[in-house]
């Protein structure tokens, strides 16, 4: 950290980040403050631009796979899920329906083992270190899993045009049924050990209340919108994929603080996990893959696909032009609008309630620059 | 009297958690001491990619058509192979060479096969740009790549990472 005074004395010039361990990448926030107190938080941005949209723009279609997986690291599975699904919306192919289940199944996993990231870097932020280990050990199951099927433990390239890459076998599904069996029991180890536990309200409660108009003009979405209690989620309201034939709640918030953020994740977990159990059970047979040519042409036209990732709506917009490669991709991902709450959130709090606040928001700094 | 239940619900929660850290303390440990102990690869690991040996043959199957190169988001694959020569060699079974293009039927001698050949020179990948998609596998007309199970991979400078598949194959084999 770095300070610089101004010439009354009374305010200053805090800079935090771009290499701070509580945000989580290369975000880099100025904090003009009063004291203690924060009066004005401008975050800065670009330190990780990597220019995915243009690069999108050069490529053909099928090239693009592995650049949406490392926008968003920790649930790379929903990006590749809303490209191959714009791709396959404008080009007319209907992936097999064992395909699309493999889909459920693996994004789900994917979201479950995001939150367990975000569960366990959170309380470290907010001074716990025993939770981390916990969370990691939880995630290290799914990622076992995954790696089995999709041969990466991080970025999975795993989806295809038509389908997925591998088909999952029985070792698989036995895995995740133990998986779930597990998570449920450890889901109230995480309640008497976090949720209950009397520093970690204090550190929580009422601390960066997000009213729901707040969270409407600032284009919020995914657990940040939802734990103040406007129940919007992609999955349910424009469903893609066969997610209208699962049964599952969304959990939202009442009050819109970092503590109904944070039930709203844990309870999302449970969600997810009841998902997984209906997707098992209902597992079709058959194929898992069309062939489709490795190097397709989309007819002229624009379209645009949103799904529900981990931090909320992940959307992609398309212009085609007729040929093989788009002519203009935008990626409309949930941590920028996200983040663009904190400057108004930090008012009046102080430096340490910001860490919380900023932990609470769930942000993933590649996908804010992309 | 309501300090009072909020300093024992608050005391009871950090025992309670404190209880579960315990419990922790005496389940198995879940770490691996990575040198000395090593956990099995998955067999769908993702190394760098290598040339599938042909049983038959036990030579490379690449026809070195250069589609790998073309699908590859990074460009790291580098495929030269000799000017298109046809062969006229006897038709036997095992299939190999592998032809670009079998002639048609009235070319055809009798007992013999033309085949469109373009023997491989070189085929280098820098794995250092490699993102592991695996879209270089999928195309693959002859199913001539597939991914290694390499892991160790740390190198002291660049041209490390340049891996000259062709050498590579001839070494093993």
């Amino acid at each position: 950290m770095e300070i610089s005074a101004d010439r009354d004395g009374n305010t200053f010039y805090l800079n935090m980040g771009p290499q701070h361990p509580s945000t989580h990448g290369v975000l880099r926030v100025i904090l003009k403050m009063n004291g203690e107190y924060i009066q004005e938080a401008e975050c800065v941005l670009g330190y990780i631009h990597r220019m995915h949209e243009k690069i999108g723009e050069s490529m053909f279609f099928s090239q693009f796979y592995a650049y949406m997986s490392r926008m968003d690291y920790l649930s790379a599975m929903a990006y590749n899920h809303g490209y191959t699904g714009l791709i396959e919306k404008m080009a007319g192919i209907e992936p097999p329906l064992r395909a699309e289940y493999i889909r459920v199944i693996t994004v789900e996993l994917n979201r479950i083992s995001s939150h367990l990231v975000w569960l366990g870097a959170y309380l470290l932020d907010l001074g716990a270190f025993t939770p981390i280990m916990y969370a990691f050990d939880d995630r290290e199951m799914i990622l076992d899993l995954l790696e089995s099927i999709t041969g990466s433990r991080l970025t999975y390239s795993y989806f295809r045009f038509g389908g997925v890459c591998k088909d999952i076998d029985e070792d698989f599904i036995r895995g995740t049924r133990a998986f779930i069996k597990k998570m449920r029991s450890r889901l109230k180890m995480y309640d008497t050990l976090v949720t209950k536990n009397v520093i970690f309200i204090g550190r929580v409660k009422d601390i960066g209340i997000i009213s729901q108009d707040m969270a409407r003009r600032y284009g919020a979405t995914g657990p940040v919108l939802r734990g103040s209690g406007i129940e919007y989620d992609i999955r349910k309201n424009e469903p893609y994929s066969v997610y209208p034939e699962f049964d599952f709640d969304i959990p939202t918030g009442s009050t819109g603080d970092a503590r109904d953020r944070y039930l709203v994740r844990v309870a999302e977990i449970e969600q997810s996990l009841r998902i997984i159990e209906q997707a098992l059970d209902r597992l079709p047979d058959g194929p898992y893959r069309t062939e489709i040519p490795p190097f397709i042409e989309l007819e002229p036209g624009d379209c645009y696909f949103p799904v529900e990732s981990a931090r909320g709506e992940f959307g992609i917009y398309l212009v085609s032009n007729g040929e093989k490669r788009p002519y203009r991709m935008k990626l409309r991902t949930p941590s920028f609008s996200n983040l663009s709450l904190f400057n108004e959130l930090t008012k009046g709090y102080m430096i340490a309630d910001a860490v919380s606040i900023l932990g609470s928001l769930d942000l993933v700094i590649p996908e804010i620059d992309r | 009297m309501r300090f009072i239940n909020e300093v024992i619900s608050g005391s009871y929660s950090l025992i309670a958690g404190l209880g579960i850290t315990i419990k922790a303390f005496f389940s198995p440990i879940a770490t691996v001491q990575y040198p000395r102990e090593v956990i099995d690869i998955t067999p769908s690991y993702r190394g760098h990619i290598e040339f599938v040996h042909d049983l038959v043959t036990g030579k490379p199957k690449c026809i070195s058509c250069g589609t790998c190169a073309m699908a590859c988001p990074s460009n790291c694959i580098t495929v030269e192979g000799e000017p298109l020569e046809i062969k006229r060699e006897p038709f036997h079974a095992t299939g190999w060479p592998p032809a670009i293009s079998i002639p048609s039927e009235k070319k055809k001698a009798p007992g013999y096969v033309e085949r469109l050949e373009r023997p491989l020179i070189l085929f280098e990948l820098d794995f250092a740009k490699c993102s592991l998609c695996g879209l270089c596998i999928e195309v693959c007309p002859e199913n001539a790549i597939q991914f290694s199970k390499v892991y160790n991979l740390a190198g002291y400078c660049r041209q490390d990472s340049r891996i000259d598949l062709k050498n590579r194959f001839e070494e093993i084999s």
